[in-house]
Order: structure tokens, then C-alpha cells, then sequence
């Protein structure tokens, strides 16, 4: 199955159950990915992970299944990431983004450099308000087109647009802030 | 896009891209809880009820009542806060209801309702053309009583939540049930219902229960039975208010009346 091309139903269709499935074993380690660049901390990967698999299940029925699936996810995504936030900063918990900056992950030896370039991106993207990380990570990480983009998030083209260039200098900036210099004494 | 970032950038982005998923043993907590299969006390109501259901409550208890959204694809304003997003729901349910009814509806709980009215449960045997295609399932080493091998005294109450059913269950489950979706589609709906009814009696508070109760209500619908399948159907939408199959059910034609009692 194609990760960002619609999942078909084929003939005969399978019932919205075995879709439910098919679409959870494809694109769990999407939301997972999805969730961490959104900024959920490490401890809460999975709580979310479960929270957005609840919602697709919940919204299923109404999947445009002629569209491709992953910009849908990403924005049930958003939303879970909002309210968790929203809550997090009731709670005066309000995420970390350098805190999952330090823990990327198993990276021994060769895989150590691309860990700690891993570790930069969502540092970096900590630097974005989440609307402008939103459109960021659906356009510069996972390639969508503007007008998927824009109906994941449920805003018009041009503030996409207007989102994406503010970000992109955002995160740019951040890069370069927060990269070790090799120049440093 | 991408080409316009420097290449230190793009490079970076391109290992972000690479990056790992959900560990093993986060896959492995994430599937069982959707299975149904550890901790959930809910009995078994299959991948679209019992699991689902656990996960929305405690996501309805952590605050995120805007899970009644109704997705990207609609027409719903980007709501400019969440609090807005929690209501911007098609039900807009409120999200600080204790029990919003889009929780309700994404697993109904019918606790004290036997699996289906136990009038209907004697469904009268179709009788199976010679020929016709065996379904082929893994054995099961300990069936579970037939609900169907005892006709006339209703059916006795279900009893307490049992635990849920292993990972070998649910495969024999997946594997009668989609040998009766595949039968119901290839034009065989007495096979279907033959499935269905190994189904019923192997599992009969299986995990896949609803969506084999919908499969029961096409398949009798199409053998000629329209009176009993809308009685089913019936039974089903009362049991599955919110079901994913309420809409493939009620597009089934309504029964011209008066249909003789059947056999």
C-alpha cells in the first residue's frame, strides 16, 4: 500500500473495521513521527498515539477515501496535539521541546550523527507556533501539496502559504541557533 | 519547497524523514489495547467497540471532547482555539460532559443485552446448496456452547465480562468473518450465513460480533428473508446505534408487507 495514496477498498470492500486496521498497521509509526514533530513529549508518544487512533475510528465514516489518508491523520494529529498542549498548559506542564531534543532514540555509532540531526529538526521545530509547525512538517517533511495541506488543517491556501514562509525562516533560524558550532573554541 | 532550504537544511530534514516509529514495545502496548486484549475491563466488543471504546473514555476523561470533530474533510471552520474545536463537532457535544454521546456512540455498551433479541437467535437454517464452496477455518479446540443448538427457551443472559480473547481468537474471528463477507459479495449469502452462524457458535461474545451481526442482517436480507433481516436489522441499530455498518444496513430494502411467518 502506498503510505500517502489512498487506501483502497478494492471490490469486494473490505468492511470499515478491516480498513480501521489496515490503516492503523500503516500509519502508526506515521503518528507516532507525526506526534513527536507536533511536539508531544516522549512519555506521552503513546497516550496520543492511542488518543488519534480513537478519533480516526470515530470520524471514519466521513474519510474522503478518494483523498490520500496521511494529511486526514495529520489532521486529527493537530487537533490532539492542540488539546493536549491546551492541557499541558492548564496544568502548567507546558511541553518541552528541547526535552524530546535529548532523548532521540536508540542511536549507537553510525546511526549516532543522523540521531543528533534528528534531535536539531525537533528542537528546531520547537521554535515554530504549532499552526506554522503544522503546515512545516506537512510540507517540508512529508511533501503534501498545498491544497492537502490546507484541508488537513481546515484554513484557506493562502494562509498555508502565508504559514509555511514564516515558518521556514523560523525553523531556519533555529537551526542555525541551536547547532553546535565546529567554529567554537 | 524543499530545494528552497540550504543544504545543510535539506539534509536535515531528509534524516527527519528516516526517523524511527513507535518502538516495539509501544507497538506492541498500542495493538493489545486495540485489540482488546490486556487491560481493558470492558468485555471483548471487537476492534471497533471494546478497545476503541477504553481509549475513549480515557481520552473523553483527559479533556479532548473535541474527538467529536468531525475531520479535515468537512467543511467545519478551523475552530481558533480548542475549546471552540470541542464543539465544533457535527453533535456538538459538549466536551465537558461527563458522558458525551459521540463516546457513547463510538462503542455502545449494551452490558445487560444478550448478544440479539432471543427470538431471532433460532435462525432458521438456509439450506446450503450441494456444491457450495466449504469455508475453511482454523480449528477451534474448545467451541463454545451453540446459542443455536437450543431452540425454543430463550436465550439465557450473558453472563459477566469474560477476559479477552487471545490473539489466536481473534484470528479464527477475522478469518470466519471475512470468509462470510467474501461469501456474502461473491453472491453466496447461504454460505455467508453458514459463516456467520460458525461464528455465532464458536464465539459467541467474540470480538468481532458487531461486524458479523451486520454481515448476518445482509446475507439474510439476501437469501429472501427480508422480514427477519429487518427484524435483525432492527435488533443491530438498537444494540449499535452508531455503528460504521448503520448506513450500508438501513440502505437494505424495507420488507414488502405482509410476509408470511416463516419456517
Amino acid at each position: 500500500m502506498s503510505l500517502s495514496a489512498p487506501i483502497d477498498r478494492g471490490a469486494p470492500a473490505p468492511s470499515d473495521s478491516a480498513f480501521f486496521r489496515a490503516t492503523y498497521e500503516a500509519e502508526l509509526d506515521y503518528v507516532w513521527r507525526t506526534l513527536r514533530r507536533l511536539g508531544t513529549r516522549e512519555r506521552d508518544l503513546e497516550d496520543l498515539t492511542h488518543d488519534v487512533f480513537v478519533a480516526v475510528w470515530r470520524t471514519l465514516d466521513r474519510y474522503d477515501r478518494e483523498r490520500p489518508i496521511r494529511p486526514w491523520i495529520f489532521g486529527i494529529a493537530f487537533r490532539v496535539v492542540s488539546d493536549y498542549r491546551r492541557r499541558a498548559r492548564f496544568s502548567r506542564e507546558i511541553p518541552s521541546d528541547r526535552e524530546d531534543a535529548v532523548s532521540p532514540g536508540p542511536s549507537p555509532h553510525a546511526g549516532a550523527e543522523a540521531a543528533e540531526d534528528r534531535a536539531l529538526v525537533i528542537a528546531a521545530l520547537g521554535a515554530l507556533p504549532l499552526e506554522q509547525r503544522a503546515v512545516f512538517v506537512l510540507s517540508a517533511i512529508d511533501g503534501q501539496a498545498m491544497p492537502e495541506i490546507a484541508a488537513a488543517l481546515g484554513v484557506p491556501e493562502n494562509t498555508c502559504y502565508s504559514r509555511l514562509r514564516l515558518a521556514k525562516k523560523r525553523f531556519a533560524d533555529a537551526v542555525r541557533r541551536l547547532r553546535p558550532s565546529a567554529e567554537a573554541p | 519547497m524543499k530545494d528552497e532550504f540550504p543544504a545543510d537544511i535539506d539534509a536535515l530534514l531528509a534524516s527527519e524523514r528516516e526517523a524511527p516509529g513507535a518502538p516495539a514495545a509501544a507497538r506492541a502496548r498500542l495493538l493489545a489495547r486495540l485489540d482488546g486484549v490486556p487491560n481493558t475491563q470492558a468485555p471483548p466488543k471487537g476492534f471497533a467497540g471494546a478497545a476503541v471504546k477504553t481509549l475513549a473514555v480515557v481520552a473523553v476523561a483527559a479533556g479532548a471532547g473535541w474527538l467529536l470533530w468531525p475531520g479535515p474533510e468537512h467543511p467545519v471552520p478551523a475552530p481558533s482555539t480548542p475549546a471552540a474545536a470541542a464543539v465544533a463537532g457535527p453533535a456538538a457535544a459538549p466536551s465537558r460532559s461527563p458522558e458525551p454521546a459521540g463516546v457513547a456512540a463510538l462503542a455502545p455498551e449494551p452490558e445487560p443485552a444478550p448478544e440479539l433479541p432471543s427470538t431471532l437467535d433460532p435462525a432458521p437454517e438456509v439450506a446450503v446448496p450441494a456444491g457450495t464452496q466449504p469455508l475453511v477455518v482454523a480449528p477451534e479446540p474448545a467451541p463454545s456452547p451453540s446459542p443455536e443448538a437450543a431452540p425454543g427457551p430463550p436465550e439465557p443472559p450473558e453472563p459477566a465480562p469474560e477476559p479477552a480473547p487471545p490473539r489466536q481468537d481473534l484470528d479464527a474471528e477475522r478469518r470466519l468473518v471475512d470468509a462470510a463477507r467474501a461469501a456474502l459479495n461473491a453472491g453466496r449469502p447461504a454460505d455467508a450465513l453458514r459463516a456467520v452462524r460458525d461464528h455465532r457458535q464458536r464465539f459467541p461474545r467474540g470480538a468481532l460480533v458487531e461486524e458479523r451481526e451486520s454481515l448476518r442482517v445482509r446475507a439474510t436480507a439476501s437469501v429472501g428473508r427480508p422480514a427477519e433481516a429487518a427484524r435483525l436489522r432492527r435488533a443491530f441499530l438498537a444494540r449499535w446505534p452508531q455503528s460504521v455498518y448503520r448506513a450500508s444496513l438501513q440502505s437494505l430494502p424495507a420488507p414488502s408487507p405482509p410476509e408470511p411467518a416463516e419456517p
